[in-house]
C-alpha cells in the first residue's frame, strides 16, 4: 500500500495571551492511498488541529510547530513555499469545514466560489469548460445547477454543505479533509451528506480523512479508526479490529460504554470520570493517565509508546506491552 | 447575475459623482469670485502697481447708508461708503470737519438754519452733475428711511429747502452744535434723486450704488469679495490706484498669512496682537491711531445689591488698576481713561476740571467693609473672544486682590446685547465707538428729541441727572461752557460710580510697505483714493 | 428597490419638519430678540415693537413656523432679515463650495484609509501597524483649524507652492481638503482596521485559503469585500459632518460656504438663514444616506428592499 500521508511526531502549540496550550503532543498518523480513516476523539483533543496543519493553515501569528515534520506524496509539507502549498491546497488536499453557515463567502454566488477553485489550478481551463464543471458537480452533489446563480444565504444548512463538498471536490483531490461535516446538521441531512460523500469518494477514489466525534459515523463510513486523546494518537486500527472490543485502549473502551445501550434498563449513563485534558500542560507520562481506571505510577512517569496488538492494530498503552503483533 | 450587480454599482456611484459635479460648476458660474480669487491666488505674486487688495473681517452690508435698517457699523461698512460716496464735509487728520462736496457755510443766528454753498464740478458716476437738488434729497431720504438712526446722526436735522443749484438750507429743529461733525458720517453721503428714481428705491440703489466718489462700485460676491475702480472724472483728481478688491477673510490668521505673503495689500481693522507680532523683515508693517473707542464697565441697574450699593460700586472702581489692562492688552498701546471722553474732542474737558477715582487698594477695601457686599459671586458678562474678555480676566484678578468675587462670562453678540439691555448681568464691559470725533451726541439714549428707551439705566437712581446734563450739553453752543458741563458731568458719574470708563483702544492697520498714504485713523476712516504705490 | 427609494424620500418629509421645527424651537429659546438686535442702538420700545410685528415676531412660534414653511413650499425661502439678500440665491452660491469640499475629501479619505487601514489588519502587530497606528493617533488629535494654519504657514506663506485661501481654482481645494482629510482619515484607517481584521478572522476566508487562492485574492476578493459593507456606512456619516461642520475650516481659508453662512446667521439670529440652510443641509444628508442604503443593498446580496 503507498503511503499519500505521513505525519511525525508532530507538536503544535498556540501561544494565547494567557498561556500556551499544547495541541498536538508527539502525534503520529499515516495514511495510505484510498484508505478512508476515521478520526476519533473529543473536542479539545486536536482533531482540528492535525488537519490544519496538514494544509499549513494553522493560525499564523498563535500556532506555532514545534517539532516533527508531515510528508505528502514524498515532500515535507513544512519545506514547501508558499508557491508550492497554493498549489497543493484545493487541488490535492481539500477541506471541508464544521460549520457550513459561515464557510461560504456570503457575497459571492456558490457557483463563483466553485469556479474559483478552478480558476486558480487550472489557469488554462476555458470559461466554457469551467462553467460546465462547475454544473457537473453541483448537479453530482443533488443540487440544480441553475442555483449556482444563487448566494449562499439563500440555502438551507445541507444544501450549503452541498456545495461546501462541490467546491472541495471540483478540482478531484487526491485527499479529502473532512473536519466534522455534519456536525452541524441534523440527523436526516446527515445521513443524506455521509452518502453523497460515500458515492463521491467511490466515483473518484479519493482518500479521506474523516475527523469526528461520533463513533456510529466512524462505524457506517470509515475503513479505519484512530482514536485520539490529549494531542496524541493513542489507538488505530481497522473498524472491525477496534469495534470488536476485545482489544481497546481503556479510553477508547470508556468511549463505547459512554453509548447508552437501549437494551438494557439502566437508569444512569456511565460517562468517563474526571474533565478533559487541561491541554495548558504537556503530559509527561500517559495523557490518560489522571482518568483511567486501570492507571498505574508507571503510567504517570512514563509515556507508553505503540504496540501493536494484531496485524494493522495498535494501541498506545503500557497494558499491552507484551503484546507481539505488527 | 454578477454583471448587472456591478452595473448597479458603477451608476450609482456615476450617479453621485455627476450630481456632485453639476452642482459645482453651477456654483462656479454663478458665482463672480473667480475675479478677486484670481488676484489672490496665494502664490505670492505682487499685485500690479495700480491695483489695490483690501482685508476686511466681514462682508460689508451698508451699500445705501441711508437705509440702514440694522445695526450700522462703520467698521465694518467704511470700506464700502467711503470710497463710492463723498460727504458734504470730511474730517481731517486732527478731527476738525474741512469742506469737502460744500465750500462754505453759515450759521442763522438762532442756529436753526444752516446755509451750504456746494461745489459747482462734481459728477455722479453716471455722469449726471451733483446739484443742491441731491443734497436735500439725501437728508429726506435719511429722515424718512431710516429716521431712528437720522435723528441720532444727522441730529436735530427737520428738513432742506434748496436755493440753487449749487446753495442749500438745512433746517434744524432744534440747535445742534456739531452738525458738521454729523455731516461727516455715513448718513452724510449725498446720493442721486435721479438715480434713485430710476432704480425705483432702496433695494435698486444698494444692488449697484451711485455715488460722486472716488471709486466707482463694479461687482460684489457674497462673501468673498467687492471691487471697485476708479472714478477717472473725479473732482479731486482721479486716483493712483485704478482697481481696488476688497476681500473678506474672518480668521486674523488668514489675513495676515494673506497681508505677509503679498496677496493682499492693507488690512484694516487689524488685530493688535498679530501686528506687533510681524517681523522686522517682513514685507508689511502698519500704523496705530488712538481711537475714539472707549471700552467700560457699565453695571447691572436691575439688580438692587448693584444699584443700591454705591460702596460697592466705588470698592470695584477703586480695586481696578488700568495700567495693567493697557499693558495685558493693548501691550501698552492706548490711554487710560478716567473720564468718559476721549481726549482730543472739542469738549474733552481739561484734566483737573473734573473728579478723578484714582487705582487705591486700600480705599477699596474701606469701600468694600462699608457696603453690603455679602460675598456673592458678581459676574462681567463680556463678548466672547474680544479685548473685553480680556480686560475682564485681568479684572478679575484686581477684584479678587481686595476681596471682590467674579466670574468672567463670555457670551455671543445676541446674548450679550439681551443682558445688556435687560440690565440683569452685573457687569458688562463693552467697546462705544464714537465717529463724529465730538462729543455732541454719546448716544441717543440721552436725546431728548426721542422718547428714549433707556433700556440699560433706567433703574439707576440718577438717571433724570444725567439726562438733564446731556440735554444741556447737546444745545450748548458755547464751547467753553460745553466743556465745563461735560466735566461736571465727568465727575457726577465717577462720584456716583455710574460707568467705569477703562481706556481708549487702538486702531491699526497693517499694509505692504510699498503702500504710500495709508495712516491708522482714530475714528476708522480708510480713503483709498489718497493712497498710491511707491 | 424602485418602491423603497420612493418610500424613502417621502421619509425625508417628515424627518425635514421635525428637523426644521426643533431648530426653530430651540433658537425661539435662545436669549437674544432679533427684533432688538436688527434695530438701531437708539431705538424706541414702540419702535423696535413695530419692527417685531413686522417680522411677524409677534405670533405664536408655531404659527410663525407654519408660514415659514408655507413659503418654502411655494419656493420661497425669503430674505435674511440682516441683510435683505435672498436666502435662496445665496445658499445656491455657497453650496457648491461646501459640497465640492465635501465630496473631494470624503473621496480622498476613502483612497487612503481603506488601503492603509487594510493594510494594518493584514499585518497587524508588526511594525508596520505600530508606526501607521502611531501616525493616526497623532492626526487624530491635531485639531483641524490648527493643522490648517500650520498648512498655510508651511506650504503656502513660506513656499508659496499652494494658494493661502479663496476659491477660483482646483489647487485652491488642497489645503483645505487635507486640513478636513487629517483626522477622517486617521479615524477611518482605525475603523477599517477593525472591520477587516474581523473578517480575516472568518471562516469564509479561511475556506478561501483552503482553497489555495492567493493572499492578495484572499484579502481583495474575499475579506475586504465583506468589510466595505460597514466602511461606506461610515463615509455616510462622515460626509454629513463636512456638511456641517466644516465652518472652521471654511474660516481659516475664507472660504465662502454653507456652514460660515449658517454659523453666523446663528450668531445674528438670522432666522430665514437659519433655516433655509438647515432646511438645504439636512435634504443633502438625506439623500446621501438613502444613496449609501441603496449602495449597501447592492453590494451585499443578503440585503433587499422591499
Amino acid at each position: 500500500m503507498e503511503k499519500l500521508l505521513e505525519i511525525k511526531n508532530l507538536k503544535v502549540q498556540y501561544n494565547t495571551d494567557e498561556a500556551v496550550v499544547y495541541a498536538l503532543n508527539d502525534f503520529s498518523l499515516d495514511l495510505n492511498k484510498g484508505e478512508i480513516l476515521g478520526v476519533v476523539g473529543e473536542t479539545g483533543a486536536g482533531k482540528t488541529t492535525m488537519a490544519l496543519s496538514i494544509m499549513k493553515l494553522l493560525p499564523e501569528h498563535v500556532a506555532e510547530v514545534t517539532g516533527g515534520n508531515i510528508t505528502y506524496n514524498g515532500q515535507d509539507v513544512f519545506k514547501m513555499s508558499k508557491k508550492e502549498l497554493r498549489a497543493l491546497r484545493g487541488a490535492e488536499i481539500s477541506m471541508i469545514f464544521q460549520d457550513p453557515m459561515t464557510s461560504l463567502n456570503p457575497v459571492m454566488t456558490v457557483g463563483d466560489q466553485i469556479n474559483e477553485v478552478l480558476k486558480i489550478h487550472h489557469p488554462d481551463m476555458s470559461k466554457q469548460t469551467r462553467a460546465e464543471k462547475v454544473a457537473e458537480i453541483l448537479t453530482l452533489v443533488g443540487i440544480p445547477p441553475e442555483r449556482g446563480a444563487q448566494f449562499p444565504h439563500q440555502f438551507s444548512g445541507g444544501m450549503k454543505q452541498r456545495v461546501v463538498i462541490a467546491m472541495a471536490l471540483v478540482a478531484e483531490p487526491n485527499l479529502l479533509l473532512a473536519d466534522e461535516p455534519t456536525t452541524a446538521l441534523d440527523v436526516t441531512i446527515q445521513a443524506q451528506i455521509l452518502m453523497l460523500m460515500k458515492e463521491l469518494q467511490k466515483k473518484f477514489g479519493t482518500s479521506m480523512i474523516l475527523i469526528t466525534h461520533d463513533l456510529g459515523i466512524v462505524a457506517e463510513f470509515c475503513e479505519n479508526v484512530a482514536v485520539v486523546y490529549g494531542g496524541e494518537v493513542i489507538e488505530r486500527g481497522s473498524v472491525e479490529q477496534v469495534f470488536a472490543r476485545t482489544k481497546n485502549h481503556p479510553y477508547t473502551d470508556s468511549l463505547f460504554k459512554c453509548i447508552p445501550d437501549l437494551t438494557t434498563d439502566a437508569t444512569r449513563l456511565t460517562p468517563i470520570p474526571g474533565f478533559v485534558l487541561d491541554s495548558r500542560t504537556a503530559p509527561v507520562g500517559c495523557p490518560f493517565a489522571e482518568r483511567c481506571q486501570k492507571a498505574t505510577e508507571r503510567c504517570v512517569q512514563v509515556k507508553p509508546s505503540i504496540h501493536y496488538v494484531e496485524d494493522g492494530h495498535y494501541i498506545k498503552c503500557h497494558l499491552y506491552e507484551n503484546e507481539v503483533g505488527k | 447575475m454578477k454583471k448587472t450587480r456591478f452595473r448597479k454599482v458603477l451608476s450609482l456611484m456615476m450617479a453621485l459623482a455627476l450630481t456632485a459635479m453639476t452642482l459645482v460648476s453651477c456654483g462656479s458660474s454663478g458665482g463672480t469670485g473667480t475675479a478677486g480669487s484670481g488676484a489672490t491666488s496665494g502664490d505670492g505674486t505682487a499685485a500690479s502697481k495700480d491695483s489695490l487688495t483690501v482685508v476686511t473681517y466681514a462682508e460689508p452690508v451698508g451699500y445705501f447708508p441711508q437705509n440702514v435698517n440694522y445695526s450700522a457699523d462703520k467698521t465694518r461698512d467704511g470700506i464700502v461708503f467711503q470710497q463710492i460716496y463723498d460727504t458734504l464735509f470730511r474730517l481731517d487728520e486732527d478731527g476738525n470737519p474741512m469742506p469737502w462736496l460744500a465750500t462754505d457755510y453759515e450759521v442763522s443766528e438762532d442756529g436753526l438754519e444752516w446755509t451750504f454753498t456746494l461745489r459747482d464740478d462734481v459728477y455722479f458716476h453716471n455722469g449726471d452733475k451733483m446739484t443742491a437738488e441731491d443734497v436735500v434729497f439725501s437728508w429726506e431720504t435719511a429722515l424718512e428711511e431710516n429716521p431712528t438712526s437720522a435723528t441720532s446722526m444727522l441730529n436735530g436735522l427737520a428738513g432742506g429747502e434748496v436755493i440753487d443749484d449749487t446753495h442749500c438750507k438745512a433746517i434744524m429743529s432744534h440747535v445742534s452744535p456739531a452738525f458738521l461733525n454729523m455731516l461727516c458720517t455715513q448718513m452724510g453721503v449725498v446720493i442721486s434723486k435721479d438715480y434713485y428714481e430710476e432704480v425705483g428705491g432702496a433695494d435698486g440703489y444698494a444692488a449697484n450704488p451711485v455715488g460722486t466718489g472716488a471709486y466707482k462700485y463694479v461687482s460684489r460676491s457674497s462673501g468673498e469679495n467687492v471691487v471697485f475702480e476708479a472714478n477717472e472724472d473725479y473732482w479731486a483728481g482721479a486716483p493712483s490706484i485704478k482697481n481696488v478688491t476688497v476681500t473678506v477673510i474672518s480668521n486674523i490668521n488668514t489675513q495676515f498669512v494673506a497681508l505677509e505673503s503679498g496677496d493682499a495689500d492693507v488690512v484694516i481693522n487689524a488685530d493688535l496682537a498679530s501686528c506687533t507680532r510681524m517681523a522686522e523683515n517682513s514685507i508689511a508693517t502698519w500704523d496705530h491711531a488712538d481711537s475714539t473707542t472707549r471700552t467700560l464697565i457699565s453695571f447691572g441697574w436691575a439688580n438692587d445689591y448693584i444699584r443700591n450699593d454705591l460702596n460697592l460700586r466705588m470698592a470695584i472702581q477703586s480695586a481696578i488698576n488700568k495700567q495693567d489692562l493697557l499693558d495685558g492688552v493693548l501691550y501698552g498701546y492706548g490711554k487710560i481713561l478716567d473720564i468718559d471722553v476721549v481726549t482730543g474732542f472739542p469738549t474733552s474737558p481739561e484734566e483737573g476740571t473734573y473728579t478723578v477715582i484714582p487705582y487705591d487698594q486700600d480705599a477699596a477695601r474701606e469701600y468694600l467693609a462699608n457696603s453690603n457686599y455679602d460675598g456673592r459671586e458678581l459676574e462681567i458678562y463680556v463678548i466672547s473672544g474680544s479685548t473685553c474678555e480680556k480686560a475682564a480676566q485681568i479684572i478679575q484678578g484686581q477684584l479678587a486682590e481686595v476681596g471682590i468675587t467674579v466670574a468672567v462670562v463670555p457670551c455671543d453678540n445676541a446674548t450679550f446685547s439681551a443682558a445688556q439691555r435687560a440690565a440683569t448681568a452685573d457687569m458688562v464691559i463693552y467697546d462705544n465707538t464714537n465717529v463724529w470725533f465730538d462729543f455732541c451726541n454719546p448716544g441717543a439714549s440721552y436725546n431728548p428729541d426721542m422718547e428714549t428707551t433707556f433700556t440699560y439705566d433706567k433703574y439707576f437712581e440718577g438717571v433724570d441727572v444725567l439726562k438733564d446734563y446731556y440735554s444741556r450739553i447737546m444745545l450748548e453752543q458755547d464751547q467753553e461752557a460745553r466743556k465745563q458741563l461735560m466735566a461736571d458731568l465727568m465727575s457726577y458719574n465717577n462720584e456716583n460710580a455710574y460707568q467705569i470708563p477703562l481706556y481708549a483702544g487702538v486702531n491699526a492697520v497693517a499694509y505692504n510697505k510699498n503702500l504710500q498714504g495709508v495712516s491708522a485713523s482714530p475714528v476708522a476712516d480708510f480713503y483709498i483714493g489718497n493712497m498710491s504705490w511707491a | 428597490m424602485l418602491k423603497y427609494t420612493i418610500k424613502r424620500v417621502l421619509m425625508l418629509i417628515p424627518t425635514i419638519i421635525g428637523i426644521t421645527l426643533f431648530i426653530y424651537l430651540i433658537m425661539s429659546l435662545v436669549p437674544g430678540d432679533p427684533a432688538e438686535l436688527l434695530s438701531p442702538p437708539e431705538a424706541t420700545a414702540a419702535e423696535v415693537q413695530a419692527l417685531r410685528v413686522e417680522m411677524g415676531l409677534d405670533k405664536p412660534i408655531l404659527v410663525q413656523y407654519l408660514n415659514y414653511m408655507w413659503d418654502i413650499l411655494h419656493g420661497d425661502f425669503g430674505v435674511s432679515w440682516f441683510t435683505q439678500q435672498p436666502v435662496a440665491d445665496e445658499i445656491l452660491h455657497r453650496m457648491p463650495y461646501t459640497l465640492t469640499l465635501g465630496v473631494y475629501s470624503t473621496i480622498i479619505a476613502s483612497l487612503i484609509s481603506i488601503p492603509l487601514g487594510t493594510l494594518t489588519a493584514v499585518k497587524h502587530n508588526t511594525w508596520i501597524d505600530y508606526v501607521l497606528t502611531f501616525l493616526c493617533l497623532v492626526f487624530a488629535a491635531m485639531p483641524n483649524f490648527w493643522l490648517g494654519i500650520i498648512l498655510q504657514i508651511n506650504l503656502s506663506l513660506n513656499t508659496g507652492w499652494l494658494p493661502a485661501y479663496g476659491m477660483g481654482t482646483p489647487a485652491h481645494y488642497v489645503l483645505p481638503v487635507i486640513a478636513v482629510c487629517a483626522s477622517s482619515v486617521a479615524n477611518n484607517i482605525r475603523s477599517t482596521r477593525t472591520w477587516v481584521l474581523d473578517v480575516i478572522r472568518s471562516d469564509y476566508v479561511r475556506t478561501a485559503r483552503a482553497k489555495g487562492a492567493s493572499e492578495f485574492v484572499v484579502i481583495m476578493k474575499h475579506a475586504l469585500r465583506n468589510a466595505l459593507l460597514p466602511i461606506i456606512t461610515g463615509f455616510g456619516s462622515s460626509f454629513a459632518g463636512v456638511l456641517g461642520g466644516s465652518v472652521v475650516i471654511e474660516t481659516v481659508f475664507a472660504i465662502p460656504g454653507i456652514s460660515t453662512y449658517l454659523t453666523s446667521a446663528v450668531k445674528t439670529r438670522d432666522m430665514p438663514i437659519i433655516m433655509g440652510s438647515i432646511l438645504v443641509i439636512s435634504v443633502f444628508v438625506g439623500v446621501v444616506n438613502l444613496l449609501v442604503d441603496l449602495m449597501y443593498s447592492v453590494i451585499d446580496p443578503r440585503v433587499k428592499y422591499e
